[in-house]
């Protein structure tokens, strides 16, 4: 059940992760374990006022598996995702922040598919473009819990929650669903059959789709421990799926990602650090018409480098990739290549 | 220890290799064969007041054209005809395909390559 490759991480799995780049604006002062405890320091939050960031995540979406196994279609879809996260955030006090996390979303796709019709032999067809839209806006808040920052060691551990907005368009999904119903409607009652039975691609349609329609709840906990020069990062994140359009539900996601990592460098002016990052989701099968998909959902695990900058006392930035492990997906899908993700942030 | 005992014969008397690896291509010809399902039109139901519904499952890489006829037999200007084409997929999959009766009678039949 286990590929090479393995599957995205998706804007709302994103939300999270840009709000948490709200923590990178560092500072840096004149010795090695000032600098190590400023970037630190800002990791955790522990000022309060304004901060900025912008995150960009590419995943290519161009390795189509079948239920685990990597497969060979003749004229295969592909997905290519930008998504880029404008999250303007506050800080009431070092304990407590609010951010707000705007994706916009580009793509670049191609898929074959067949559509059904009441009155008419189904089609196949080949669509091939581009789109970009607003996706969902989410509100995610801050408070943490733990808040220790020494010259020598640091543990700052984060709850982080919030609410996912119906912002973006949803119109793929409800023509998905629409499909769902024509198919349905040639079945014999009471005959199995999956919600997306209707569907032979590898990009299905509400994977095109910048919005669910739905309220969301997302949950999170961060660890950031350090002790002189080396560190362990951790996150947890967990995104509770409500009904959306046309009554599609997308599949509840967990995903535990961290590593361990040190500092390269250590200037007054900069620090640069690294670290082995190595990532763990789950997403649940999505709902269609009250009924899950078997042709959706999946478990991945990824494993890449991150690299973590701070400039001076207001900049910071970082860049990572994540390189597929494994993945078992169910049914047939696309799945990533690669995950690239980079943001800066500004603390005003 | 039996291994052994066997690669030193194949060694040994390329007649007896050759003997081997053509009955091994059989069995390995005769298990493809078994898992390649024959083409089946699993069942054909009225919809709605003047439309049938016609089913049948697909496998892997293989074509699959739908075709009708009005009568039969066949031939002289009286030709199958597509209804509807299923170009390789990578998985196996279940098609229903929906036909306007605007003839007394229709026949329908499946073909498949490879």
């Amino acid at each position: 059940m286990f590929s090479k490759r393995t599957r995205r991480l998706n804007e709302r799995h994103f939300a999270l992760a840009a709000a948490l780049s709200l923590a990178l604006a560092g500072r840096a002062t004149g010795c090695d374990l000032c600098a190590i405890y400023g970037a630190s320091s800002a990791r955790g939050e522990s000022s309060s006022g304004f901060i900025f960031s912008v995150s960009e995540q590419y995943i290519p979406f161009r390795t189509p598996q079948l239920n685990g196994g990597e497969v060979s279609p003749v004229n295969p879809d592909y997905l290519d995702r930008s998504i880029t996260h404008l999250v303007p955030g506050y800080n009431f006090s070092p304990r407590f922040g609010l951010s707000l996390n705007v994706p916009l979303e580009y793509r670049s796709f191609r898929r074959t598919d067949v559509r059904y019709s009441l009155t008419a032999p189904p089609v196949f067809f080949t669509e091939q473009g581009t789109d970009f839209d607003l996706g969902d806006v989410a509100l995610i808040g801050r408070f943490a819990v733990v808040q220790k920052n020494t010259m020598n060691y640091g543990v700052v551990v984060n709850l982080l929650g919030g609410v996912k907005f119906p912002t973006g368009k949803t119109g793929r999904i409800k023509d998905e669903v629409e499909q769902t119903e024509i198919f349905e409607s040639f079945l014999p009652p009471g005959t199995p059959h999956d919600p997306l039975g209707h569907s032979v691609a590898g990009i299905h349609e509400h994977e095109l789709s910048p919005g669910s329609s739905s309220f969301d709840g997302i949950f999170g906990l961060t660890l950031n421990s350090r002790w002189h020069r080396w560190f362990l990062n951790s996150q947890f994140q967990y995104y509770l799926r409500t009904a959306g359009e046309s009554d599609f539900q997308f599949g509840n996601e967990l995903i535990v990602s961290g590593g361990p990592g040190a500092y390269l460098f250590l200037k007054p002016a900069f620090t640069l650090s690294l670290q082995a990052n190595a990532t763990y989701e789950a997403k649940s099968r999505d709902q269609i018409l009250g009924q899950v998909s078997d042709r959706t959902g999946w478990v991945a695990w990824y494993l890449g480098p991150q690299l973590a900058l701070t400039i001076g006392e207001h900049l910071s930035a970082n860049a990572g990739v994540d390189i597929p492990l494994t993945i078992a997906n169910n049914g047939f899908q696309n799945v990533p290549d690669y995950v690239l993700h980079a943001g800066f942030a500004w603390r005003f | 220890m039996l291994r052994v005992v066997l690669l030193h014969r194949l060694v040994t008397y390329p007649r007896t290799a050759f003997l081997a690896l053509l009955l091994g291509a059989c069995v390995l010809f005769t298990v493809v064969r078994a898992f390649a399902t024959e083409p089946l039109i699993s069942f054909i139901q009225p919809f709605g007041t003047n439309q049938v519904l016609v089913h049948f499952d697909t496998d892997a890489n293989r074509t699959y054209e739908l075709q009708f006829i009005n009568s039969l037999p066949a031939g002289a200007g009286n030709d199958w005809s597509n209804l509807f084409v299923v170009n390789p997929l990578p998985g196996p999959d279940h098609f229903i395909v929906p036909d306007t009766c605007t003839t007394p009678q229709r026949f329908y039949r499946l073909r498949v390559t490879p």
